[in-house]
């Protein structure tokens, strides 16, 4: 059975038509070539594939393709400004917060939703925004410190 | 030895952490390519059997499938690791030896079809019975799981060096302890991935997330029956491998046959599920630890059991039973060792090489039973490590050659940094601090297969207009860094800034040969082979440029993009301006680098086990609260000291011993695969928990001024020393805190509960 879609993904209208049984996962790498939001477990147990749905994240290998009809989508491709990195993008590139690269993506629009809600968290409120997204390289000490230093800039 | 150098020691942000930060870097699940199909595995449900018939009929008529393949259809060359142990067939042949033993594999137009026709593919199995405990494998009688292994021992260690019972009856103290170690797991966020297509003149490329491309092209070489050079493999970007990408797997033969079956690129990955069962994680040890110290302290000799259960095939196995023993011979100076070791083959999936590789198991082990020893004797864990401590250029009873060594400094830094001496014996009950050592290589000093070549090599090429040199290296980059660190390397050597650096790395048709990241030997050994290609292309334009400023080669530097005579700033000639016109000259300006590690170790069986040309050295505490009514243990701080020797890259560095200590952590309270009846019973990442960032404690980690004479720019390894000491760290902690010793992994709540009941 297949289904009509209208989804915005980083600002962009598409139409598409998908199984019934399709992931937004899937669906995002699949239809639409946007591979940055990674594979990990299929589970939802791993977060490599968070994408925020209408300001929320969510992980998008449990959200079916039908289910974010009408909503508006951000990847990870739609958070540089053109060339201009997000500043979550340049604090996790300055602050050695990506290894093999893998959760970088689900970990950073997870930073991102935090911040989108709270500009100066708490250390706890960090570790609990990214505690659904795993990492195995880091140790997560980097990644923390440089959400802190763009809470800290958004504060100013 | 100082040297000041302007590109050696800064932290600069990883090359290719700006296309990993936007999604742009695409690993081996994100290709793509035109007809591009998915293939599946069909992996069996039996822990032991004998595979009687396979159908496929059904499958092979379902809509989409463009082909199935059994064992029948494919090469029978064995392949493995280590080639005194090639065990494992492609497909299974006429026996399936573990719940997830690959029997057939499908390919189709997507995976959802692949997935339906694996479930249409009916296997006659004649059920054997099965082993799982490895001490019940060894009995008489028990089900033999490989033909040529009695008993089910797969190999078997046994050295001894010195006189150990004359030791022992000269000891003071002789201690005897019993400790097991779980099953762990890799657990990295990217699962295997395998592209592999053939083209229209018959050669075939694979892409794969792989940490050793050359052992993959070697095999696939070996097993397909293809010469070398028609084979190309490339790594992508990596997500992770810890040891767990450190082999061939199936997924490249059978991507690589159904490309051929099929003319079209094909594309398989294991799902989480699968990863577990595809194992190749740390192995469970059962170990024994005989010890005698003289009354101050000082050790005289240790005997090691160890029974390791390896599963259904060997992988690393030899290695790493091998590796058990061996690396306790040091950081603490032995006189005398006996080491019996134990390889069984079990009806479970196979372990292999993680992260430390046979020996974090060995140093939990030692490390907490140097820790009673000293409470016995009434000796500060601190001191009692002191007295004993290795220092640089001694030869281990073993035979292994430590030339620089800053242990003593490693303990001492993280002494200080704790506050140990006002810590120790004065925290509040349920809390406590605890000390462990180690030490780990820099890099095999011989291949995983006999041969003669170099280990690492490179190639450097000047950008025609001199404004960037490419560098060309095997090194494979799986998020450690190698990529980053030898670019500094290259960029230091040649006097370029570290932004004009390219590196093209890990592809076998364009890069030399690499043996890749195992055994922590990318930044030393590959680093060796790039500093040497530099200094090749630095050699060139020197003779170039002496002409021109009229001075002599000798008297030259190139630093900072600029060529110029040594105490005369301003006689230089822009680097760009010399490489361009040596192009000019001549053509390309090419340069080449190879690292061979000197001949080491002893002559005994098994003597090259633990060779490396350099050894890193490590000391952490950690400090736990332990709640005492429910027995939860809270890792609160870990500090890190680690001789590395030169540091190439700060960040990289302390990056890599936090993952470490992530891995170890998990390790020490929190993970295990358990396997029931031969079914891993947790393969998913919510039941097999690693640790989450509201895990983690707080991180200090150190470097020791240090300088290896035979690394490059006197460098070291750093990933896998820092894990060695955790659990043993923690273990000792966890006595500290609430007076229950914990020899069993992982320390539970469970446990550490019934053990403070029991005290």
């Amino acid at each position: 059975m297949q289904h009509l879609v209208n989804v915005k993904v980083n600002g962009q209208s598409h139409t598409l038509v998908v199984n019934a049984n399709m992931t937004l996962l899937d669906m995002l790498r699949k239809n639409l070539g946007l591979t940055g939001t990674k594979k990990g477990c299929e589970l939802g147990d791993c977060g490599s594939c968070t994408v925020i749905i209408d300001g929320k994240t969510v992980n998008s290998c449990l959200v079916l393709a039908v289910e974010a009809s009408g909503k508006e989508i951000l990847t990870i491709e739609g958070l540089a400004e053109g060339n201009e990195l997000h500043p979550l993008q340049k604090a996790f590139i300055d602050y050695g917060a990506i290894q093999c690269g893998y959760c970088t993506p689900g970990m950073i629009l997870s930073a991102k939703a935090l911040l989108d809600r709270n500009s100066s968290p708490s250390e706890e409120e960090i570790k609990t925004a990214i505690g659904g997204n795993l990492c195995r390289c880091t140790g997560y000490i980097y990644i923390i410190e440089a959400i802190r230093e763009v809470a800290g800039k958004q504060k100013e | 030895m100082t040297v000041e150098h302007s590109i050696i020691g800064k932290s600069y942000p990883k090359i290719d952490a700006p296309e990993k930060s936007t999604g742009r870097a695409e690993y081996t699940a994100d290709l793509v390519f035109t007809g591009m199909l998915f293939g599946k595995m069909l992996l069996s449900p039996l822990p032991h059997a004998r595979v009687l018939h396979i159908d496929t009929s059904r499958a092979e008529r379902l809509a989409g499938v463009q082909a199935v393949i059994t064992g029948r259809d494919v090469s029978s060359v064995l392949y493995g690791v280590s080639p005194a142990r090639y065990d494992e067939n492609v497909l299974a042949l006429d026996k399936v030896r573990y719940v997830g033993d690959e029997t057939a594999a499908v390919v189709a137009v997507d995976e959802e079809t692949a997935v339906e026709a694996i479930s249409l593919i009916k296997v006659d199995y004649q059920p054997l019975e099965a082993v799982f405990d490895p001490f019940q494998a060894m009995k008489e009688g028990a089900p033999q799981i490989h033909e040529r292994a009695k008993n089910n021992i797969n190999a078997e260690v046994h050295q001894e060096f010195g006189e150990l019972e004359k030791a022992f009856r000269e000891s003071d103290y002789v201690r005897q302890d019993r400790f097991v170690t779980q099953r762990a797991a890799h657990a990295p966020m990217e699962p295997h991935a395998v592209v592999a297509c053939f083209d229209s003149s018959g050669k075939l490329t694979v892409w794969s997330s792989t940490q050793v491309p050359h052992y993959v092209h070697y095999q696939l070489s070996r097993v397909l029956g293809l010469p070398m050079g028609m084979i190309r493999v490339i790594k992508p970007y990596l997500g992770g491998g810890f040891g767990g990408k450190a082999e061939t797997t199936c997924l490249e033969f059978c991507s690589a046959i159904l490309s051929q079956k099929t003319g079209r690129p094909v594309q398989m990955i294991y799902d989480r599920k699968e990863m577990f069962l595809h194992g190749r994680g740390r192995h469970r040890q059962f170990i024994e630890l005989k010890t005698g110290v003289k009354k101050d302290g000082q050790l005289k000799g240790l005997q090691v059991n160890v029974v390791m259960e390896g599963g259904a095939y060997t992988s690393f196995g030899i290695a790493t039973i091998y590796y058990a023993g061996a690396m306790l011979s040091s950081p603490y100076r032995l006189p005398t060792m006996k080491f019996d070791g134990y390889l069984v083959y079990t009806n479970q999936p196979t372990c292999g090489a993680q992260r430390g590789h046979g020996t974090p198991q060995t140093r939990f082990a030692f490390e907490s039973q140097l820790d009673m020893i000293a409470e016995e004797l009434g000796i500060d864990p601190l001191e009692i490590r002191l007295l004993n401590a290795v220092g640089p250029n001694e030869m281990t009873i073993n035979e292994l050659k430590i030339t620089s060594c800053e242990f003593s400094q490693c303990l001492k830094k993280v002494a200080e940094i704790s506050d140990w001496k006002k810590k120790k014996g004065k925290l509040p009950p349920g809390r406590g601090i605890g000390l462990a050592g180690a030490w780990y290589l820099c890099g095999a000093a011989y291949p995983i297969y006999r041969s003669e070549m170099p280990h690492s090599n490179a190639m450097i090429k000047l950008g025609e207009d001199g404004t960037s040199a490419t560098l060309y290296v095997g090194a494979a980059d799986i998020g450690q860094g190698s990529d980053t660190v030898l670019a500094q390397i290259a960029a230091e050597e040649l006097g370029l800034a570290y932004e004009d650096i390219r590196v093209l790395s890990a592809d076998t048709e364009l890069t030399p040969l690499d043996l890749g990241a195992y055994a922590s030997r990318q930044t030393f050994m590959s680093g060796n082979a790039v500093r040497q290609a530099a200094a090749d292309v630095k050699r060139q334009l020197l003779q170039l440029a002496a002409q021109k400023l009229e001075a002599n080669v000798d008297d030259l530097l190139s630093r900072e993009s600029k060529i110029f005579v040594k105490g005369a700033p301003d006689r230089f000639l822009p680097f760009a301006e010399v490489a361009e016109e040596a192009f000019f000259m001549k053509g390309p300006v090419v340069g080449k680098g190879s690292y061979k590690p000197p001949k080491l170790g002893g002559a005994f069986k098994g003597g090259a086990v633990g060779t490396s040309p350099a050894y890193s050295f490590v000391a952490q505490v950690a400090e736990v609260s332990v709640d005492v009514r429910t027995g939860q243990i809270t890792v609160d701080r870990i500090y890190n000291v680690h001789d590395s020797g030169t540091v190439i890259n700060p960040r990289a560095f302390h990056g890599q011993a936090h993952g470490s200590v992530h891995m170890g952590l998990g390790e020490a309270i929190y993970e295990e695969v358990v396997i029931e009846n031969g079914v891993v019973v947790n393969p998913t990442l919510a039941e097999y928990r690693i640790p989450t960032a509201n895990d983690m404690p707080e991180i200090q980690s150190e470097a020791v001024a240090s300088y290896d004479p035979a690394g490059p720019f006197g460098a070291k390894e750093v990933g896998e020393g820092s894990i060695l000491p955790v659990v043993g760290a923690i273990a000792n902690a966890v006595y500290n805190a609430c007076g229950v010793r914990i020899k069993k992994l992982p320390m539970t709540p469970e446990q550490v509960f019934m053990a403070l009941k029991a005290k």
